[in-house]
């Protein structure tokens, strides 16, 4: 038929553009990534870069130091960051329905505050005063999961979505509550090392974090990528999706489980970082003009790497040596971004 | 063939239950609508049996099989639905939209086959939406988006297809569009249609089987002639009078009360004086007409007076008696061009007795002449000056 290749061969026009993106988003990736780790106090170019992830410069040499001991762990931290906390924003966003919706809707960086809050905070009242990083990271990660099982238990009994993404902000803002009580009980020094946290940042990475940042993440990326077809479905809403045979509960835990995880990761290793979950799922949507989550998976993973890595850049270089807070950066980027984005779909229809 | 069968079940929301103890059957191959005023259940039904919501009790049984023996992805290759939910997808042309009904079909990453896409192409064709393939969903209007929904739900390829008010917010166009392609998915590809309606005219005309549902209980199921017969549908939508008149799915509004205009004897004007009469709302009877004549039916919907006799039987002197003291609390004698012969004969002495005892007499074609000549609402009878303009006769002289 002559209409039906004609749609055969749209549909490969759409699979080509898809990996044309693709490829270039990933080559972007590799020079930003090559960039990111040259550019700093003492500058590399990119090829003395390359020569040191290579193997080809002696690891006496300063570039070699400066590299793998400082450069690189913040640009795969920032890289995975904002790869895992898109992914979460896209993945929430379809199981809401709600293009708002982040990881911030769901309480998760909430959660992640308050223990942070209870530890750094809270050491006046009870007598303890916590610095060491890993019972830090340890700490926010156990708030943010605690939240997200809370989230699980309540998407078991809530039936509309509506209503869970309003539990998530509530218990949101209860944990704000908390952190507030606890700060009005504070010395002004602990409250300085909260707020410094609270910014958010990609440094202060060590390799050990690297690894489990690197791994938790690869996991659950290459999970999300199994529910592409059910996402799908998801899109006309739950009673359709049953209807067309899937299991919404299940891709209901599956959903908040992954985003939360992803989340919780993040943010304990970082503190919370804004506005990446929220924006590059719209910048994806609207660049590739498409809803297929089988696609928007891989882009929101690719597009969400070269955000961080491109934010993190800006925020330690353009008021150096002091350091910009990762969520001012994003914001200043993803605004006009995603405001420009709309403007212009809004004037197409 | 019983294929979706439905055993004591108990339906609502959050454990309230709204309807119990349904027994239903619906059959292969029919096209069964659920009649039922808003908020009755219809919805609620409907959706358990798409198993988007659980039933409180009972089993419901496809094929034979309790359903809750069937899992997901195989009861949606047997049942797919069409919800009313208002569905807003950004990015997604309506070959996008169709093609998700293939979602039970394919495989993990829910690529389309060859098989996938000729169906996908099929739905759209049946729909008359093949045209609009390449159209964003959102851009689209209500009639066309429901083409659309209804052509993803075929997509799915199911024997059995839900739809819950496939008609509501559309034109009379795409109404009748809407259920001439379920029809056709009916009689030619032997599906079996589950739908509710608001439009019981529509219903009787297109659906084989009627589920009348009233409040708490099922009011009446059966096939449509059945129902027809029986009062259900009055009893359901509580029609005063007869509204609603099944037999020939005709919805009218009740006539007014009052003693202005007396027909005597039907012709082809009759129908259009009824009518504007009716939208003038004033109040008129009729007689005597035979039972199988149109303006019987017409009239029996409006709830008027009317003498009636049997269908082709001369007209009595007792009835065209009983049409003559009736006729005479009446203000205007309409009288109709009615054949020469016996049929008529009590009818056109009925005429020239009503003139001879002083009645105001004009004939149907006059009448409607004045009628149609702008007369504002409130001049339609002759008034002692003649100001509405009736050439009122004091005597009639066909005989």
């Amino acid at each position: 038929m002559h209409s039906g290749s004609n749609k055969c061969m749209e549909s490969r026009n759409i699979r080509r553009k898809s990996r044309v993106t693709a490829a270039f988003s990933l080559l972007l990736l590799a020079v930003l990534a090559v960039f990111a780790i040259g550019i700093g106090s003492v500058y590399l170019p990119p090829e003395t870069v390359l020569q040191v992830l290579f193997g080809k410069v002696d690891p006496a040499d300063p570039a070699y130091i400066i590299v793998w001991n400082m450069r690189l762990s913040r640009v795969l931290a920032s890289m995975f960051g904002g790869a895992a906390l898109s992914l979460s924003g896209l993945l929430l966003q379809i199981l809401f329905q709600n293009p708002i919706a982040d990881p911030y809707i769901l309480g998760i960086s909430s959660g992640a505050r308050l223990a942070v809050g209870i530890m750094l905070l809270g050491g006046v009242m009870a007598g303890f005063y916590v610095t060491n990083p890993w019972v830090l990271f340890l700490g926010a990660l156990a708030g943010a999961l605690a939240v997200m099982a809370l989230m699980l238990l309540f998407s078991a009994r809530v039936r509309s979505v509506t209503t869970l993404l309003i539990v998530g902000m509530m218990v949101g803002y209860f944990c704000s509550a908390l952190v507030g009580l606890l700060v009005a009980f504070s010395d002004d020094s602990s409250i300085a090392d909260f707020t410094r946290w609270t910014m958010g940042s990609f440094g202060l990475m060590t390799w050990p974090k690297i690894y489990v940042l690197v791994l938790v993440c690869s996991v659950l990326f290459a999970l999300s990528f199994l529910l592409g077809k059910n996402l799908n479905a998801l899109r006309m809403g739950e009673p359709y999706a049953v209807t067309m045979g899937v299991n919404v509960k299940v891709l209901r835990v599956a959903i908040i489980l992954i985003s939360g995880l992803l989340t919780a990761v993040v943010t304990a290793f970082a503190g919370p970082v804004s506005f990446i979950g929220m924006s590059v799922p719209h910048i994806c949507r609207m660049i590739l003009k498409t809803d297929d989550s089988r696609v928007l998976i891989p882009s929101c993973i690719l597009c969400g790497g070269i955000f961080g890595v491109g934010c993190d850049l800006v925020s330690r270089t353009i008021i150096a040596p002091n350091e910009l807070a990762i969520g001012t950066v994003t914001a200043y980027v993803g605004v006009p971004i995603v405001l420009y984005l709309l403007m212009k779909k809004n004037k197409h229809e | 063939m019983e294929q979706l069968k439905l055993e004591q079940v108990d339906i609502g929301y959050g454990g309230q239950p709204l309807i119990q103890k349904i027994d239903l059957s619906f059959l292969q191959g029919k096209m069964t609508c659920i009649l039922g005023s808003n908020g009755a259940g219809k919805t609620t039904l409907l959706k358990t049996i798409a198993r988007i919501i659980k039933p409180l009790g009972g089993v419901i049984r496809f094929g034979g099989e309790d359903v809750r023996q069937i899992n997901g992805v195989r009861y949606a290759k047997e049942v797919s639905a069409v919800l009313t939910d208002r569905i807003s997808l950004e990015n997604c042309t309506v070959w996008d939209v169709a093609a998700m009904g293939r979602n039970p079909h394919t495989g993990f990453f829910g690529l389309l086959a060859e098989e996938d896409r000729r169906r996908v192409r099929e739905s759209l064709e049946a729909c008359d939406a093949w045209e609009l393939r390449n159209r964003l969903f959102n851009q689209l209007s209500d009639g066309q988006k429901q083409k659309v929904l209804i052509a993803r739900g075929l997509c799915q390829s199911t024997p059995v297809l839900l739809l819950d008010e496939p008609t509501s917010h559309l034109d009379i166009f795409y109404k009748m569009e809407v259920l001439q392609t379920l029809r056709t998915q009916c009689v030619q590809e032997g599906k079996t249609v589950i739908c509710t309606l608001h439009e019981p005219d529509l219903a009787v005309k297109c659906c084989d089987r009627l589920v009348l549902v009233k409040g708490d209980r099922i009011l009446a199921c059966g096939d449509t002639g059945d129902i027809v017969q029986s009062s259900a549908i009055e009893e359901l939508y509580g029609f005063s009078g007869r509204q609603f008149d099944p037999v020939m799915g005709l919805v009218e509004f009740p006539a007014a009360k009052g003693e202005d205009v007396f027909f005597a004897g039907a012709d082809e004007n009759t129908v259009y004086l009824f009518r504007e009469l009716n939208r003038r709302q004033k109040g008129f009877a009729a007689g005597v007409l035979h039972q199988n004549d149109l303006l019987f039916a017409l009239g029996r919907a409006m709830g008027v007076s009317m003498v009636t006799q049997k269908p082709y039987l001369p007209v009595t002197p007792e009835q065209a008696e009983q049409a003559f003291s009736q006729a005479m609390d009446y203000g205007l004698i309409v009288a109709a061009d009615l054949p020469e012969g016996d049929f008529q004969a009590e009818n056109r002495a009925l005429v020239r007795k009503l003139a001879a005892a002083g009645k105001k007499v004009v004939s149907t074609s006059e009448y409607r002449a004045l009628l149609e000549s702008k007369t504002p609402i409130g001049k339609e009878l002759p008034d002692e000056q003649g100001r509405s303009g009736i050439a009122v006769r004091r005597d009639c002289r066909r005989t």
